[in-house]
């Protein structure tokens, strides 16, 4: 019935895609924006020993669940109180419990934002580890995030915000516009929804509705252009990124809202337990060509992803010489899948961004 | 504000631009505050002043927008 398949259908995404009727995102991105939208990640989620109540059933202590990735805490909180209430505390001490005051860190120490995808949450925690723990390989490992619940004093200074429906929701908001702002220099096409559909794109981050979310959504974030080939060859299209007013435009043309006509892809650099990087990310180089993730990797942390240098010239020996290879000391982790370099910066904005738009590019150590 | 451009460290947290205006307007703790840049979008409050600056600042400067309401859509 829809354009995107039902999201109670979760195998069969390619036959529902093609049976639309009206325009369709192409078959690759949405197969991509599903993979995405299915992921999740294990929790552990335990109250810290000191501060459970009296009376408290200890036997209960963990509760598992597997959380979306494109979810936020805020959205968890009814499941893991009612499994607390309901089984571990007793009914007194439940009843003195605000879940205002509830807030979660990790068992070194990490507060838990509450305004961050729980995937980008478990990223951290992954490239974290790959610091500490020298065996600690990515895709080895599928252990659950283990998250302390504490009950009073939230350090509301380091939280920025409270952990409500709202504030998440306003916070999301927020980031959707300022990758649209990043995108195309305005907030117009996110400003320009109905407020049906501005609270509708919540709401199917709410409900974890693939359908509801990537209707509207789709509405704002650029395709991933398969066609671009067909757009005015490299120095025209790379200098349309700067300059050509929106009235210019050719109307109708098919990859104007393309991936690889935005001024900059929304992204996000995360080291292990370190800052966050973010800086203009144009789609295509100067020189017309696609920019990757390996020359936005070894642009802004070059120690970790030193530049390819040139290949020798060839000689009668060696004709075909190949550019010397550089160690790998690092990799680079978005929506937990370990990306290829060479993908190109256009199309990881157009299929492996987060719901609110970003793409998170989190960079774990090879230990080696 | 008698002032309009301030300078801040670039490795400080938007959070400290937020806690600097509340306390230049004299905003009570309670009080609904919305800060926004170019006119468009909330930043999240740990995003640092140097990542804004380097993606919206206009003619060298980051314009913040505050207002009692919530206002841009």
């Amino acid at each position: 019935m829809s354009t995107y398949g039902t999201t109670r259908h979760h195998h069969s995404p390619a036959a529902q895609v093609f049976s639309a009727r009206e325009r369709v995102t192409d078959y690759h991105t949405t197969l991509f924006r599903r993979l995405i939208w299915d992921g999740t990640v294990p929790l552990e989620i335990r109250v810290d020993t000191k501060e459970l109540p009296a009376n408290s059933d200890r036997g209960l202590e963990s509760y598992f669940i597997q959380a979306p990735r494109a979810s936020y805490l805020p959205l968890l909180m009814p499941e893991i109180r009612r499994f607390f209430t309901d089984l571990v505390f007793d009914e007194t001490s439940a009843k003195d419990l605000k879940d205002d005051d509830w807030w979660f860190d990790t068992p070194d120490g990490t507060l838990l934002k509450w305004h961050w995808p729980i995937g980008l949450i478990y990223d951290n925690y992954t490239i974290s580890t790959s610091v500490k723990n020298p065996t600690f390989l990515p895709s080895s490992t599928v252990s659950p995030l283990r998250l302390m619940l504490h009950l009073a004093s939230p350090p509301q200074d380091k939280l920025l915000l409270s952990p409500s429906v709202e504030a998440c929701k306003q916070a999301f908001m927020g980031q959707l516009k300022e990758a649209d702002f990043i995108r195309w220099g305005n907030t117009k096409r996110i400003t320009g929804l109905r407020k049906q559909d501005q609270d509708g794109i919540w709401e199917g981050i709410k409900e974890h509705n693939f359908d509801d979310f990537w209707r509207i959504a789709s509405k704002v974030t650029p395709t991933s252009a398969p066609n671009r080939t067909q757009s005015p060859g490299p120095p025209s299209s790379a200098a349309s990124m700067h300059a050509r007013p929106p009235s210019a435009e050719p109307s109708g043309s098919s990859d104007r809202e393309g991936a690889y006509n935005v001024r900059s892809v929304p992204v996000r650099l995360y080291l292990p337990d370190g800052p966050v990087i973010q800086d203009l990310v144009p789609p295509l180089l100067e020189d017309g060509t696609p920019h990757t993730l390996s020359r936005y990797l070894s642009m802004h942390v070059p120690l970790l992803f030193p530049p390819r240098p040139p290949a020798p010239p060839p000689s009668r020996t060696n004709p075909n010489p190949q550019p010397p290879l550089v160690p790998q000391l690092a990799y680079a982790l978005i929506q937990g899948v370990v990306t290829p370099l060479e993908s190109e910066m256009a199309w990881l904005g157009a299929c492996m961004a987060g719901a609110d738009g970003w793409v998170n590019v989190c960079v774990g150590i090879n230990n080696g | 504000m008698k002032q309009n451009f301030f300078k801040i460290t670039s490795s400080n947290r938007f959070q400290a631009v937020i806690q600097f205006l509340r306390k230049e307007l004299a905003w009570k703790a309670g009080e609904p505050l919305h800060t926004y840049i170019n006119l468009a979008f909330s930043p999240a409050p740990d995003d640092t002043v140097s990542n804004l600056f380097k993606s919206f600042a206009t003619d060298g400067h980051l314009i913040v927008n505050y207002s009692t309401t919530a206002a841009w859509g």
